[in-house]
């Protein structure tokens, strides 16, 4: 017994001493002048992943006001500018404050004290596609059914399947014809608030 | 002096930079707003409005309705007296002027305006 333990201890201490030396055996590559000049092939495998950075390029977002008086008779249209900065496939969503132009004052039976108008989007990649939505800002409130209603998520939004990094003629429109409804508008002032945002999307 | 070597573990080195965001987080949302005024201004307007033409057989009375926008309206009734010569003989309040005193050719104007 005594001579299988020394011969099991024996074969144990050979396995460490031969694992030992394929863990730290070492190459030794010397410089020009210090030794035998030689060389070690090293592979060195690197992987590394950027996320797509998506946002409104520096002056692209699309910002500013509109002012149309006479608005139920005239109607308004005007383009607000959009330069994204997506390196990737991005979506973008609107929201309407008042899901429509809003007059504080109450109306009565026979009046309509909330203006309809209608939102547009246009959003172009860098490679030529595009995508287009148009909805009414009622649809556009919380909870609207537009496709581009709410804010802008992996599955929120307008898709745009390509990176959009230029100026590629993006805008979103609001627009309204003449008021053509069966209740007469209050007079007074009318206003709402469309937020935008942008983001990546798978 | 020590040999100016370099010790290369020769396992092949693994550099896994997986995963790793360039300082961008993962998803970037900016919000953006637009603010869109209107104005209505305050008016008044007939409805429907049609040229009534009164015949001996049959008067044909269809009243035209005056809306305004919720402007609170002020209104305003004239009588127009006209002379048989056609000349405008007298101008005035319609609730002022007696029946009376209406000659045979006598316009009526009612004005319905928003009150400024």
């Amino acid at each position: 017994m005594g001579f299988l333990r020394v011969l099991f201890l024996l074969a144990l201490a050979v396995i460490s001493v031969i694992a030992s030396q394929h863990v730290h055996a070492q190459v030794t590559a010397y410089a020009v002048g210090q030794g035998a000049v030689n060389s070690v092939e090293v592979g060195v495998e690197v992987r590394a992943s950027v996320l797509g950075r998506c946002g409104f390029a520096t002056g692209g977002a699309p910002t500013g006001a509109l002012d149309q008086a006479d608005f139920d008779q005239r109607g308004f249209t005007k383009d607000f500018a959009i330069q994204l900065n997506c390196t990737g496939a991005s979506r973008i969503a609107v929201s309407s404050a008042n899901g429509g132009m809003a007059n504080a004052t109450t109306g009565g039976a026979g009046y309509q004290t909330k203006a309809p108008y209608n939102v547009a989007l246009y959003v172009a990649a860098d490679n030529g596609i595009n995508a287009s939505a148009s909805c009414a800002a009622a649809t556009l409130a919380a909870g609207g059914s537009c496709t581009f209603a709410g804010t802008a998520g992996t599955g929120t939004g307008l898709r745009l399947g390509g990176a959009s990094t230029r100026a590629n003629g993006s805008y979103l429109r609001v627009s309204a014809p003449a008021y053509a409804g069966t209740d007469t508008l209050a007079a007074g002032r009318y206003t709402d608030t469309l937020s935008i945002t942008v983001s990546v999307s798978p | 002096m020590m040999a100016a070597a370099t010790l290369i573990s020769n396992a092949r080195a693994m550099l896994v930079l997986a995963g790793m965001a360039f300082a961008v987080p993962a998803i970037a949302d900016e919000a953006n707003q637009i603010t869109i005024y209107g104005e209505v201004a305050p008016r008044c307007w007939v409805a429907h409005p049609i040229k009534v033409t009164a015949t001996n057989a049959m008067v044909q009375v269809t009243p035209a309705r005056a809306i305004c926008n919720q402007a609170r309206p002020v209104l305003a009734s004239e009588v127009r007296m006209i002379g048989s010569d056609g000349v405008l003989i007298k101008r005035g309040s319609a609730t002022a002027e007696r029946p009376v005193s209406f000659s045979t050719r006598t316009a009526l104007e009612i004005v319905v305006t928003p009150q400024l």
